[in-house]
């Protein structure tokens, strides 16, 4: 599918594709280490506020401590005083702390020999004023209560677990209460001093934990102190949310910080389910102990918000991108379309469509002009064909003109002579593309001398036309005056080599055949020798005769010979066209075969023979382009009847 | 009625028919319901599952009480109110209904609820306490009052001597090692010390009751005057409670709910896992299992002797009535 598109788009696509990836992985990597990042800054934050919680809260604890063992001091000193001396002294020391709640000094029953068995001189604020209040006249004996017992049993100051005081408003309270011992080490009393948490309660919850952050107290018995769920607050604690939502890891939690230890753990909250990190830690003055819960969501948000930020510029990026890669991949694949488009005009044929220019040195440009280079190659070629074609064509026109040359000077009426019954001559000239300057001829100077002539010129083309032509001239004027053909051999020999510059020569056969007593008498000029076919026998060649190619050197001699011809007897004249005939496999055709196919043939006429024996020819050459002309001349004589 | 309040517009209309109705129906419901006010020994919470129970599902009503379910607390003695007059029955320990018949009137038990002592002795494992002998010479906090007489009957049997701390409202003391054994209730504080992040197999518990040490706890009592103006009232009152506590045994889940609902309402500290496991923990010691002597509801011939000869022992009792008086002639166990 992706191949099938165009490279302006796969270019694009696949930037783009490219682009994203690594887009998408830089912001996957920015978010990883940003969280990391993050959650390393977020413990170290953590552990600052809830150190800086702890101290804020610690320092309560010191100011308390040491405002009660400063009535503590001043009890021992002023012991025997008056009730009204110990309120005054328990007004000061609530008016100038605001810290204070309310503080009360219960005396263990009979201390200082009081006369009042029991009594707790107690101050509190309310509306802004100080408050008396003995609370040894409330319902429950102050000495029953925690906030007494327990430092007075374990004789060490004591945080009492916190509590809401009905008499204040519901208030959430907690009590720092710490035993009068005297010098003899005997339990005087108490000292307590009331000390609200609502100020805890908005110190954790302007603590800047985010929005969905928030901090709690647990006491030392795991309950709820401060919890942004109120409704958690002194009811429930950590070990009963535990048990509600059978939550294992919760209530090891809860041990831990109970127990004093402190860590940062991712954490699931019970409040709103929601996951983050929770550091917890000890206040170890209270044994109280605070858990500060981060969420994810809220602590990534910045990060997811800075990778959404990061994700659209982007996407507006590659909203850029785009036509900026269309543009270049449009700035590659524009000439290579004009490109495409003009090499099909050059494929069409049109060698002068405009190529387009492509500037620069990159391959695009390079390639334009190589094709630029090919087409002007092409043209050049093409110049150079159409030359050479005219070139050829002239020269087709010379061997049409050498041809028709040579066609003109050979007889071509079949049968020549239609009277005469004594004989009967056919003869064929196949000339070659390039005309190789063979001839025939025959004439009857008188009635009873009938002259055959075949020749055969060296040289092809014109040249050998036209020397051809003269050769014959010469014989047919030669033969008029002579009676023999060696002498006419002897004249031709010396008038064509008499002004042969061109050292051009001709092989001849000539006889001439007295018609009356059939007599043959010929000579041959170095021309292949004919074939005789006597009429009781097979073809042979005829005697061999003493002579040399005409036209090359003056004075040769031409030896002549004769024979009888008897009624039947056929003469097979032939040029080296027959014999020298070659197929594709460059065999060829050969005296023996010749000699075979006359056989064959010997009972034909002449015209059934030479066209039986060029069809043997062409049968055996094929498709073999005819290299020499393929001249042949064959003569029967009937005997002397013929002459009436 | 039940139709139309399904719709939602009509609610207010359903709502006033419904108020007029009971405008005009309330004379008839006056006369036919008794007012009752029932005070229990403490705040609000399970251990009183079977009266909001019999107040939540009619039972009181059925018999024509309308019963009004007073809570107790620090300073509040349920057995003043009703010695009083203040409240018509009351709930309070056997010990303490002995102690007040012989103070200052005659109380009759009009039935025994929790008949199976939850009295414990806490301590943790991890101070090497393995048996009540090693408790010689330790620390340790019992409550006063009613609670004391069995914990040092108990300690007595045993001939041991620890220095003993009193114990308040709270098992503070010891969670924060001041004492290291302290008296608990099974169904109460032994949870509150779980949920204080102690878990329960580093407890070591010591039950009174396993020694014979444990005595009926909760029982509904009224005056004798009471029983002899109106000993319907008093026998319509006990059938009404034992069905509560009977559902209750029967339904908990529902039971735990009528308990969180009175327990947010008096906005008591406490919290539903551990009013559950209080439930459950007075259920089994209210419903006699297979293998408890008990009758559901009733105080033993045998139960009473021990409780009073065990209290006269600890010089909290001289004298003690009848056990048939006590039990109002039988009256108050009238089914």
């Amino acid at each position: 599918m992706f191949h099938k598109w165009s490279i302006t788009w796969r270019l694009s696509i696949s930037v783009l594709v490219a682009a994203g990836l690594v887009l998408g992985a830089v912001i996957g990597y920015g978010y990883f280490v940003a969280r990391q990042i993050l959650e390393q800054e977020l413990e170290e934050k953590s552990w600052q506020l809830a150190r800086a919680t702890t101290a804020r809260i610690e320092l309560v604890e010191v100011a308390v401590r040491k405002i009660a063992g400063g009535l503590d001091g001043r009890m021992e000193i002023q012991a025997p005083s008056q009730k009204e001396a110990l309120y005054l002294l328990i007004e000061r020391l609530v008016r100038d702390n605001e810290e204070i709640y309310g503080a009360s000094v219960a005396l263990e029953p009979g201390a200082f020999n009081y006369s009042q068995t029991y009594m707790s001189p107690h101050v509190f604020r309310s509306w802004n004023q100080l408050v008396r209040d003995d609370r040894a006249k409330q319902a429950t004996a102050y000495f029953v209560q925690d906030w007494y017992s327990i430092p007075q049993m374990m004789k060490q100051p004591v945080w009492s677990e916190p509590y809401r005081a009905e008499s204040q408003g519901n208030a959430l309270m907690v009590t720092y209460s710490s035993p009068i011992i005297d010098n003899e080490g005997i339990l005087r009393g108490v000292v307590a001093c009331d000390i609200s948490l609502e100020w805890l309660a908005d110190l954790l919850r302007y603590l800047p934990l985010g929005k969905e952050g928030y901090a709690f107290l647990l006491s030392r018995n795991g309950t709820f102190i401060t919890h942004p769920n109120r409704e958690l607050i002194l009811k429930e604690n950590i070990f009963s949310q535990a048990e509600e939502q059978k939550n294992i890891p919760l209530r090891a939690l809860g041990r831990e910080m109970v127990q004093g230890q402190e860590g940062f753990i991712t954490y699931s909250t019970i409040y709103h389910g929601q996951e983050g990190w929770l550091l917890y830690r000890p206040i170890h003055s209270t044994g109280w102990s605070i858990g500060i819960f981060f969420p994810e969501t809220e602590l990534m948000s910045k990060v997811a918000e800075l990778s959404r930020k990061e994700a659209a510029i982007g996407f507006v990026g590659f909203l850029l991108l785009l036509p900026v890669i269309l543009l270049i991949a449009r700035s590659i694949t524009g000439p290579l379309r004009k490109l495409s488009e003009s090499t099909q005009a050059l494929a069409g044929g049109d060698l002068d469509a405009p190529l387009p220019i492509v500037s620069g040195q990159d391959e695009v440009a390079h390639l334009a002009n190589s094709f630029a280079k090919m087409r002007d190659e092409l043209k050049k070629h093409i110049a150079m064909l159409q030359t050479a074609a005219a070139a050829k064509e002239r020269i087709e026109s010379e061997l049409r003109i050498a041809q028709s040359i040579q066609m003109e000077l050979v007889p071509k009426t079949f049968p020549p002579f239609p009277d005469r019954k004594d004989f009967e001559l056919h003869a064929m000239m196949t000339p070659a593309r390039e005309v190789g300057g063979d001839f025939y001829d025959f004439m009857m100077p008188d009635p009873d001398h009938l002259w055959v002539v075949i020749g055969d010129v060296s040289g092809k083309g014109i040249a050998a036309a036209l020397f051809m032509a003269v050769t014959r001239t010469f014989i047919r004027a030669f033969v008029q005056e002579e009676r023999s053909p060696g002498k006419v051999l002897d004249r031709a020999n010396n008038e064509l080599a008499r002004n042969n510059d061109a050292n051009m020569f001709v092989t001849l056969f000539c006889g001439v055949l007295h018609l009356p007593s059939g007599k043959f008498r010929w000579a041959n000029g170095g021309h292949n020798l004919p074939f005789l076919t006597e009429e009781s026998g097979e073809p042979h060649f005829l005697p061999r005769t003493k002579g040399t190619m005409v036209g090359a050197m003056e004075n040769m001699i031409f030896d002549e010979d004769e024979l009888v011809l008897h009624s039947g007897d056929l003469l097979y004249l032939y040029t080296d066209g027959v014999n020298e005939a070659m197929n594709e496999a460059n065999q060829l055709f050969g005296n023996e075969r010749t000699r075979e196919v006359l056989s064959l043939l010997r009972n034909c006429d002449c015209i059934g023979l030479v066209n039986g024996m060029s069809r043997a020819l062409a049968q055996f050459t094929k498709d073999a382009e005819q290299s020499d002309d393929i001249t042949m001349l064959a003569l029967r004589y009937f005997g002397p009847i013929g002459k009436g | 009625m039940v139709k139309n309040s399904r719709e939602p517009e009509h609610g207010a209309i359903v709502l006033l028919v419904a108020m007029l109705l009971s405008l005009w129906l309330a004379p008839v419901q006056a006369a036919a319901l008794q007012p009752v006010r029932l005070m229990l020994q403490w705040t609000h919470q399970s251990q009183f599952a079977g009266y909001y129970v019999a107040v939540e599902k009619g039972f009181y009503k059925e018999r024509g009480l309308d019963v009004t379910i007073i809570p107790g607390g620090p300073g509040l003695d349920a057995a003043d109110f009703l010695i009083r007059g203040e409240v018509d029955f009351a709930s309070m320990w056997l010990s303490a209904a002995l102690s007040r018949t012989e103070q200052d009137a005659a109380l009759v038990n009009v039935a025994q609820v929790v008949n199976r002592s939850n009295l414990v002795l806490m301590t943790r494992k991890t101070d090497y306490i393995a048996s009540p002998t090693d408790l010689l010479g330790k620390r340790i906090s019992i409550w006063g009052g009613d609670f004391r007489a069995p914990y040092l009957a108990w300690l007595q049997s045993m001939n041991v001597r620890p220095e003993i701390f009193p114990q308040y409202y709270s098992v503070n003391l010891f969670l924060q090692h001041g004492v290291m054994a302290c008296s608990a209730m099974y169904y109460n504080e032994v949870h509150m010390a779980y949920q204080t992040g102690i878990d329960m197999e580093d407890l070591k518990l010591f039950f009174l009751n396993d020694n014979g040490f444990g005595f009926p706890e909760d029982g509904l009592y009224a005056t004798q005057d009471r029983l002899h103006q109106n000993p319907q009232q008093v026998s319509d009152f006990r059938a009404a409670s034992l069905e509560g506590w009977r559902y209750a045994a029967e339904h908990q889940e529902e039971a735990l709910d009528i308990v969180m609902r009175y327990v947010i309402k008096d906005n008591v500290p406490t919290n539903r896992p551990h009013m559950k496991w209080m439930l459950e923990k007075i259920l089994d010691s209210v419903v006699p299992g297979t293998q408890d002597a008990w009758i559901f509801g009733s105080l033993s011939r045998q139960d009473y002797a021990r409780t009073v000869q065990v209290m006269r022992q600890q010089g909290m009792l001289q004298q003690a009535p009848a056990y048939e008086d006590f039990i109002g002639g039988g009256l108050g166990y009238v089914p």
